[in-house]
């Protein structure tokens, strides 16, 4: 459960400005640091509001207790309570300024325009310049802005030359037009005007007003009244409004584009204020409206000299805050720092931090004196019926009968969520409670758990520890806020908080606790002084059952760190291999690499471990290592046998692989046209056939070497080519030209079978010539051991039907029927079949008899009908 | 769009729309006009995925095939090159940049790898000089295609091939991948199953993945309830078979690839346009979009005749309608049917004439005497003796492929050759087909397609103990999977059919004979039952879908089996994931030695 921790105690004070009334709530009273602290040098407050639309706030003090003497300052963080985060001393340039930028990065300009970046625990992160300008002419006074880029930064050099970059994450310096009319003097007074685009100055000469921009553009800006100078200006956040303060004491308030004057104010007070800022309205807590641009109307000027606050509203009302500080005792009471935020402004001081705010309306209309709202009433119910008192039935009798109560109900929760006290938190929430009971709707129910949810969120972060004073506006009126505050709170380590919220908000673990978890165990490996297996084994107790954390992440910080061991420690629980091997290999640790990838099954990712392998170790030890990972092994042949016979044949040799070995040898022998070293080759092949023991292949080889010695003799006898050609093709084309004496030599040499060479091989030859007396000859010549079949079909398959009735008397009866059908002799296939008896045989002659020969169907189906009785 | 691919019991469309998504994705990286230059092997299956005119609006101007020779003329901004991580390829490609270059300079370059980039063929462009000129190196993970509402196939036909002879392991990796995206897209799947080589080491890089990802919850509903992983080295007789179903005997005859055909054009030449001749083939798609295909792609072939007058009858008894069409409305209706009407009629032309051509090859000689032959080997007939038949095929060099499926049949049936037969049908083999199949042969033996006695396979006990010889098959209204190739049903089916009911554990020993090692059973997760959350409103248990994925290729008629099974109503489903469609031919041809 989240704390409901006491805030601010003070009560609150409603002071009317027109027909709106602001307040000033204490956040934090005492601050926890030392009563003495020195708020009046360099110091910053972190303001959050930068992409469209995703406003923030929460923020840091720090402080400088130095000065530009050469002495090197020390810079301090602490939260909004006031508790020091962190403290360094600044070990570079002259520094003239620290400012928060959106990400909560530490932004330190140097006076050569050196602008350094740190994180809030003075981690370096990235730095860039200027310029030659600054460094030359040195920076004189800087804003920090926020734009719908991020957070830009423009300065103003020694030659009161302006130079902006609109977002530091992509520092493009652009310089500024001049300010027409300048000589020795520095301007009156400048500010940032931020645009939608880009960025521009504003920037006073005595009284004459000039808007710069980057493409070398001044305009000077008209306005009706003429004081001698103008000594301070300011515009809002949005950049829609602006205040110009005369040296006169009267300040001009209105739009930035000076189309529109909203009201002029005199203060009387001739001496220069210390901070001129806007306070903004909480209008985004109208919940059903989208965000637009700010109006005159929603908007005051804050005004602060020592000792004196002033609000002014657009028409000229005011109200005059007294604030307690000594300003002549340099150790005592310190100055105060005032900061805008989206919807309020921060006050703080030695002793307090104050936010001064426009009353959100759903407070307003509960609190305001005699409010006779439904929420004010409902309120009171509860109040009623706490002290048992009849009048609260009376109340909710009103709000029952004017159908009131839902509307109550909602006012009091809103109310709630704008509160900063968890005690009139608490207040609101019951009587919002108690009247819901009268009303069943599903969606008050949804809104009142999960105001709760936020509420217990919101007071645990707003605690003094942590010290983010978020409001309730900021956070629900945007959806990846909930992220952003888990990013905040991350980057100040408050990871237990911050994995407790998500636990608490069930969000899902990529976003919430997996991610928090990865970031404590990057921040676990940079403890030094723990050693490498204990923070191995933390890390991997605390990460087992989160799913989707980046170990590789976490040991490249391992990396960083200098703590390659550790590192590998860490690497063994990267599930994503590819990860693992990518990060094992810039550790050197190339086996290793190759041992992960071949385990992940990933062919590419082995591949380019190997490739890394070969080029970081001898040969040997290439071999030695790829021998022991036999998956590896194998697609390195394969890549050989495509790209690099030599190592593929000494890869080979080193296992004494005889058999591969050989085949290699053998697609040599086909490589090449030379008989030479076709002959080489084979010798080879055969070789290293009879080393593997392979006689059949070594046989096989033999008989090749051999049937090349004949194909060539023939090649040179015969003028035809001979060579690739197998054996029965050899024989088959000797006999095709006659050459009946060099194939039955070839026959005899290689044993060929009889049946293959006497019968196969001559009958196709002889039929296919034609020579079809030659063919019956041979028939006759002995009895053929295939039978004569085969006979049949070379004199069909040649076009010799008439051929056909010679030898179809010596085929078996069986096998009759089918040929003669095949050479459309129906008649005595039919007589074949009648006499053979057989019904397959009788079926196929029936489909073919037909009309032509009705009468053989008629006896053939005769028989069939007998057979199958 | 492909709405057929959406009728299935899981939408398998949704495959193809992401696979849509991210090609268009891609091709939005580079703004402006593109030209496409194609890896051919690519070309078809990408067409499977967004037809030309998604992709000119997406701005490709210009398609061109990826050769060798110089890029023909065109104006466009950027050059894409889409090939699959081949590193001859690479040569291609550098080869045409490098030409480019020379003419006109301000064209941008960029390489598409499909289905992976790979890191040897990036460093083969660095070493040829064209790394630099490339801007971006994309990789587009196409890996799996949705050939049919029940299918999905990885296209990759050297799987068998890479994982047993050359043993790189790299299909299965992507078989592993490809389950995964199947598991992101329909839940995680319950349980696994798996017989073969590989299938073990494929479940634990299923697992690997799943929590590389790390940042899924696996409780969502999965939609498929198991997943049978079947090597297809655990069943080499199935594809040796002869098919006999039709799509079957399509792929056997004239052979289908990305559920595309192409046929001799003279069939199919209408006499109307009868004075140009078609010359080039004639490309018919397959897919049972065809409603008529459909109906007869799962059919035993003697079965198709019959089929094919039934929906002749049907269609002139539907035209007929019209003479019995009286009023205006009822003649409204015949003419609004007329479309479709008209469809149906030119498909069943196309289907008898492919049938007619199938009907001529079948009625051969040299086909039925391949069909006894096979038949006697499943039946133990003779398979110890050296074959006559096969030794007259050899005698007579009868096309190699034919020969080596029967010796392969053969050699599997017989457990193994005794010695002597071996070194004769090798030598006899030699001696008909050349030297250089002593390669041939050494890389059967290498993935055991030809072998010598021994080892713990023995057919005999598997066929009978599996009832793989089923006899008085009725082929027109089948009553076991046996139909799909009249009288033998495929092992690897009859494996799917069996854990499905009544589960593995009956056929322990058997499992143990089949080779390769056998998963029988992991549990990735507890499924929360199905019929908990969501009552179905006919009241019965909703059906058990089981994932049948093939790695190293299915045959046509593997799928009509599971697809005959899923017709059960038994409360199975079958769903069909390979790495690449086989058939006999397509199996052994990358072994033969060119």
């Amino acid at each position: 459960r989240a704390n409901w921790n006491p805030l601010g105690q003070k009560t609150i004070s409603f002071i009317n400005i027109y027909y709106k009334i602001y307040r000033k709530c204490s956040l934090y009273s005492p601050m926890c640091w030392n009563a003495n602290v020195d708020l009046s040098n360099l110091t910053c407050v972190s303001k959050y509001g930068g992409l469209i639309g995703k406003y923030w706030h929460f923020w840091f003090s720090s402080e400088t207790q130095s000065n530009r003497n050469g002495i090197r300052p020390d810079i301090t963080v602490f939260n909004a309570a006031g508790k020091e985060i962190s403290a360094f001393r600044w070990n570079s340039g002259i520094l003239i300024g620290i400012a928060w930028t959106h990400l909560d990065e530490l932004l330190c300009l140097q006076e050569d325009g050196q602008v350094l970046l740190y994180s809030m625990f003075w981690h370096f992160q990235r730095s860039f310049t200027m310029g030659m300008e600054c460094r030359e002419n040195k920076v004189m006074e800087y804003e920090v802005f926020s734009s719908q880029h991020g957070t830009g930064l423009a300065v103003m050099t020694g030659l009161y030359r302006f130079l902006i970059v609109n977002n530091i994450d992509e520092p493009k310096v652009r310089i500024l037009a001049d300010v027409p009319g300048l000589r020795s003097t520095p301007p009156s007074s400048w500010c940032v005007l931020p645009g939608p685009r880009s960025s521009q100055v504003l920037a006073a000469n005595e009284s004459d007003i000039y808007l710069l921009d980057h493409s070398g553009q001044s305009t000077q800006q008209r306005l009706n009244v003429a004081p001698t100078a103008y000594i301070m200006m300011s515009t809002s956040m949005d950049g829609k409004h602006l205040a110009l303060y005369a040296d006169t004491g009267s300040i001009w308030i209105g739009s930035s584009d000076f189309q529109e004057k909203y009201c002029e104010f005199n203060t009387n007070e001739r001496s220069r204020p210390k901070q001129l800022l806007w306070c903004a309205d909480s209008i985004y807590t109208s919940r059903n409206q989208t965000i637009g641009p700010s109006s005159s109307q929603n908007i005051a000027l804050v005004v602060y000299w020592p000792k004196t606050i002033l609000v002014i509203g657009p028409q000229k009302d005011w109200v005059r805050y007294n604030v307690d500080e000594d300003l002549n005792n340099r150790n005592g009471k310190a100055s105060t720092v005032l900061c805008a935020d989206v919807d309020g402004v921060h006050i703080i001081n030695s002793e307090q931090h104050e936010f001064l705010q426009h009353v959100p309306n759903a407070i307003c209309n509960i609190f305001k004196v005699g409010s006779m709202a439904p929420g004010a009433l409902l309120n009171d119910a509860a109040k009623e019926f706490d002290k048992q008192s009849e009048k609260a039935d009376e109340y909710m009798r009103m709000l029952l009968d004017n159908r009131q109560l839902e509307e109550a109900v909602e006012q009091c929760i809103l109310a709630a969520l704008d509160e900063f006290q968890p005690r009139v938190q608490m207040t609101l929430m019951r009587a919002a409670s108690f009247g819901k009971a009268y009303v069943p709707n599903l969606k008050l129910t949804e809104l009142f758990v999960n105001t709760i949810q936020m509420l217990r969120v919101l007071n645990a972060i707003r605690d003094f520890n942590t010290g983010i004073t978020l409001t309730a506006a900021q956070y629900v009126l945007e959806n990846l806020t909930m992220e952003y505050l888990i990013d905040r709170l991350i980057l100040r380590r408050e990871f237990k908080l911050a994995f407790h919220i998500c636990d608490y908000l069930k969000i899902p673990e990529n976003l919430g606790s997996s991610r928090i978890l990865s970031h404590w165990a990057c921040f676990k490996v940079q403890q030094k002084d723990i050693d490498d297996g204990k923070i191995a084994q933390a890390v991997r107790h605390k990460l087992k059952s989160a799913r989707g954390v980046s170990y590789a992440n976490i040991a490249e910080k391992a990396v960083e760190c200098g703590r390659k061991d550790l590192a590998i420690k860490l690497l063994e629980f990267e599930p994503r291999a590819s990860e693992q091997v990518r990060l094992l290999s810039i550790l050197g640790k190339h086996t290793l690499a190759l041992e992960k990838a071949v385990a992940s099954g990933n062919t590419d990712l082995i591949y380019s471990a190997v490739s890394r392998l070969r080029e970081r170790t001898n040969l040997s030890d290439f071999l030695v290592a790829i021998r022991q990972q036999p998956v590896a092994y194998k697609l390195h042949l394969k890549y050989c046998k495509e790209q690099n016979e030599r190592m593929l044949k000494d890869l080979h040799e080193q296992e004494d692989n005889f058999i591969e070995l050989a085949h290699c040898h053998i697609h040599n022998s086909f490589d090449t046209f030379r008989s030479d070293e076709r002959l080489i080759s084979l010798h080879s092949a055969q070789e290293n056939f009879s080393r593997g023991r392979d006689d059949f292949g070594a046989k096989m080889t033999e008989e090749q070497l051999y049937l090349l010695a004949e194909q060539n003799k023939l090649e040179q006898e015969l003028d035809e080519s001979f060579v690739e050609k197998s054996l029965h093709d050899t024989m088959y084309n000797l006999l095709k030209t006659n050459h009946i004496k060099r194939a039955e030599h070839l026959r005899k040499q290689f044993k060929v079978s009889d049946k293959r060479w006497g019968w196969w091989v001559r009958i196709t030859a002889l039929a296919e010539q034609g020579h079809f007396t030659e063919l019956e000859a041979f028939s006759k010549s002995k009895k053929s051991p295939i039978g004569y079949l085969p006979f049949v079909e070379v004199c069909i398959q040649n076009n010799g039907y008439t051929e056909v009735t010679k030898y179809i008397g010596k085929v078996a009866l069986d096998k009759r029927v089918p040929a003669l059908l095949k050479i459309g002799n129906v008649k005595l296939a039919a007589d074949a079949a009648l006499q053979n008896k057989n019904l397959s045989d009788l079926d196929l002659v029936f489909k073919k008899c037909g009309v032509e020969h009705r009468e053989l169907g008629e006896r053939v189906r005769a028989m069939m009908h007998q057979l199958t009785k | 769009s492909a709405p057929y691919l959406s009728t299935g019991c899981v939408n398998i469309g949704l495959i193809r729309e992401e696979s849509r998504r991210e090609l268009l994705q891609l091709l939005d990286k580079f703004h402006g006009s593109k030209a496409l230059v194609w890896d051919s092997a690519l070309t078809e299956q990408i067409s499977l995925i967004a037809e030309y005119s998604l992709l000119k609006e997406r701005g490709v101007d210009r398609m061109f095939p990826l050769r060798g020779s110089r890029l023909p003329k065109s104006s466009v901004q950027h050059v894409v090159f889409v090939t699959r991580p081949v590193l001859a390829l690479m040569d291609l490609i550098a080869h045409n940049i490098k030409k480019e270059e020379e003419g006109d300079g301000r064209k941008e370059y960029h390489i598409i790898f499909v289905p992976w980039k790979s890191f040897l063929c990036i460093q083969k462009l660095e070493d040829l000089g064209v790394f630099g000129a490339l801007t971006h190196m994309e990789e587009y993970r196409l890996d799996l295609i949705a050939l049919d509402s029940d299918i999905l196939s990885m296209e990759n036909p050297s799987c068998f091939y890479d994982v047993n002879i050359d043993e790189d392991g790299t299909s299965l990796y992507l078989v592993a991948k490809a389950i995964t995206r199947i598991q992101k897209q329909y839940g995680r799947i319950p349980m696994l199953y798996g017989k073969g080589k590989s299938c073990k080491s494929i479940c634990s890089l299923v697992q690997k993945m799943w929590i590389e990802q790390g940042d899924q919850s696996e409780d969502d509903h999965s939609q498929i309830d198991r997943l049978l992983i079947i090597d297809r080295t655990a069943d080499l007789i199935t594809p040796l078979v002869t098919q006999l179903t039709y799509e079957g005997l399509i792929d056997e005859v004239y052979g289908i690839s990305n559920t595309g055909a192409s046929f001799p054009p003279e069939k199919f030449q209408t006499s109307s346009k009868s004075d140009d001749l078609m010359t080039e083939k004639k490309k018919i798609i397959l897919t049972s979009k065809d409603d008529l295909f459909a109906q007869l792609r799962d059919c035993n072939f003697n079965a198709v005749g019959p089929t094919l007058k039934k929906e002749a009858k049907s269609i002139s008894e539907k035209y007929e309608e019209r003479h019995s069409a009286k009023t205006v409305g009822e003649m409204k209706q015949f003419v609004s049917q007329m479309p479709q009407m008209q469809q149906a009629k030119a498909s069943l032309a196309v289907h008898t004439n492919i049938a007619e051509l199938i009907k001529e090859y079948t009625d051969e000689d040299d086909f039925m005497d391949s069909l006894s032959t096979q038949q006697d080997f499943l039946n133990g007939i003779g398979t110890d003796k050296v074959n006559p038949y096969i030794e007259n095929c050899l005698f007579r060099k009868q096309p190699l492929l034919k020969v080596l499926r029967l010796l392969c049949l053969q050699c599997i049936t017989n457990n193994g050759f005794k010695p002597k037969v071996l070194e004769y049908y090798k030598h006899e083999f030699i001696q008909t087909y050349g030297y250089k199949h002593l390669i041939t042969l050494n890389k059967l033996e290498k993935c055991g397609l030809i072998r010598a006695q021994g080892g713990q396979w023995n057919y005999n006990t598997v066929q009978k103990s599996l009832r793989l010889l089923v006899e008085d098959i009725n082929e027109k209204e089948p009553q076991d999977i046996a139909y799909v190739h009249s009288g033998y049903a495929p092992l690897s089916i009859r494996l799917a059919q069996i854990l499905s009911h009544p589960g593995w554990r009956s056929i322990d020993e058997v499992l143990r004979i089949i080779p390769g090692p056998t998963v029988s059973g992991i549990q990735q997760f507890k499924p929360k039952k199905k019929w908990q959350g969501s009552v179905s409103s006919e009241g019965s248990s909703p059906s058990v879908v089981t994932l049948v994925f093939f790695v190293g290729g299915v045959t046509y008629a593997e799928v009509s089996a599971l697809r005959f099974l899923s017709g059960k109503p038994d409360g199975n489903e079958y769903l069909v994931a390979t790495t690449n469609f086989i058939n006999a031919n397509s199996l052994l041809k990358p072994m033969v030695e060119t």
